[in-house]
């Protein structure tokens, strides 16, 4: 029979649980390090690329099918919508699009199906720099309702930014997000051979 | 077609949990102020409470102040050049942890609609059938995957994996591999049974999808969805026009 290129109702089901677990690893990787701004900024984006690497690669081998690239991104970027970042949901709708576009009979090729993940992991690396453009006039108006005066309470904005918006803190967490996810396949195509597969999973 | 006949349904329309969700978040992008986030908050706590959803408003209080406490903290520390980034750090955390509580109540309340009434629901607002099958998996199986992780951790407790924070961290490679690949394998499983039961059930057939309870857009539905407009463009009237 005719293998369909599309997901069947099977499939899709495992794409949306896996996305919901790639999603929740993504969310409870950030909580030991909610409290440093660099790590978050610097590791714990490529951390969780690194070990949903590994649901990724068994993911695409499962469903090598069109929809797959699109609904990982979309289901992670609810996260965001629900948390009042609409901005960061509609790009990470657009990455879902870009990355069927990729993945268009490209499932097989090693190098070509580890680039969705990297660009995933990459642009949630940017989530909490749109985030805080976007929620910038809240943190603002809190600084100085809870006691700092408007200067101060800019200042330290400004600080925040100058930080977060550094063309070396961009490069270094863009970097360090692309090399830990790009470990993260690496380590899923190892998995897949070692457990995956002797299970009888693929 | 005759009505479906069945168990009362819920009171509040999952649609209107829908239309909550979102004026949240756009009530959270378009209010800055402190009074005003506080109005926005009290807003949903009654909305919890008008729908029979009283249970969880202390457990959202206490949340509430605790982030209310953190954002406090976190603005002190800002004031000091040695402990402004952690005063950064925690400022940030509880205004947007404060904000994310309003849609993310909604959302629980929708994740506790029947997934047959959510279903018909969705296929009332004319989406698709995989997006109404995408809602319902998504909002169940966060709550599962929690399960599944604790069952898993449990018993490679007993095999001496991951016990305590030291021996976790020391064998950190060795207690992601054999946590995160039995999860890996227990969510395809899950999967598979879940597409199962939707089969059974016949939601791969096309046709009208409807509910064992009734789904009504009632005069309720209507009042709450009404009021949540208002309360938005009246707090964004009122801290525009400088009253908040």
């Amino acid at each position: 029979m005719k293998q369909s290129k599309f997901l069947n109702l099977k499939e899709f089901v495992l794409v949306l649980v896996l996305s919901c677990a790639i999603t929740a690893i993504g969310i409870v990787v950030a909580m030991p390090f909610a409290f440093s701004m660099q790590l978050l900024y610097f590791l714990v984006p490529g951390l969780a690329g690194l070990l949903n690497g590994i649901l990724y690669v068994l993911m695409i081998h499962k469903c090598p099918k069109i929809g797959t690239q699109l609904i990982m991104p979309l289901i992670y970027g609810l996260y965001f919508l629900f948390s009042g970042s609409v901005y960061v949901f509609v790009f990470f709708v657009i990455l879902g699009i870009v990355n069927e576009l990729i993945m268009l009979n490209g499932y097989g090729h090693k190098i070509r199906q580890a680039v969705p993940h990297v660009l995933m992991w990459v642009l949630n690396s940017m989530g909490s720099t749109l985030t805080l453009l976007l929620f910038r006039d809240s943190m603002v108006q809190t600084y100085m309702d809870m006691g700092m005066d408007a200067a101060s309470a800019d200042a330290a904005i400004a600080a925040v930014e100058g930080f977060w918006l550094a063309p070396q803190s961009i490069a270094l967490a863009l970097v360090s997000a692309a090399v830990l996810s790009i470990a993260g396949y690496a380590l899923g195509e190892k998995m897949l051979g070692k457990h995956f597969k002797p299970a009888g999973a693929v | 077609m005759m009505e479906p006949t069945g168990p009362k349904g819920t009171t509040v329309d999952p649609r209107t949990w829908m239309i909550l969700c979102f004026t949240g978040i756009a009530a959270i992008i378009g209010i800055h102020s402190e009074i005003g986030c506080l109005f926005l908050f009290v807003w949903c706590m009654l909305v919890h409470l008008f729908t029979g959803k009283a249970g969880k408003i202390m457990a959202y209080l206490i949340f509430y102040l605790a982030l209310s406490g953190i954002t406090w903290a976190g603005v002190g520390l800002l004031q000091n050049d040695a402990t402004m980034v952690l005063g950064i750090a925690l400022s940030n955390m509880g205004i947007l942890g404060r904000k994310a509580v309003i849609p993310l109540s909604f959302a629980s309340c929708l994740a506790k609609e029947p997934t047959g009434s959510l279903m018909a629901a969705l296929g009332r607002m004319r989406l698709p059938k995989a997006v109404g099958i995408a809602v319902a998996v998504m909002l169940r199986f966060f709550p599962t995957l929690g399960e599944e992780y604790r069952a898993i951790r449990n018993s490679q407790r007993f095999r001496g994996i991951g016990v305590g924070i030291l021996h976790t961290l020391t064998h950190l490679p060795s207690t992601i591999e054999y946590i995160l690949i039995p999860l890996a394998l227990r969510i395809t499983k899950v999967a598979e049974e879940l597409s199962a039961s939707m089969t059974v059930r016949g939601v791969r057939f096309s046709g009208k999808t409807i509910s064992y309870r009734p789904v009504r857009f009632t005069a309720k539905d209507g009042i709450l969805a009404l009021t949540a407009l208002s309360a938005l463009l009246l707090l964004l009237f009122l801290e525009r026009g400088g009253i908040l």
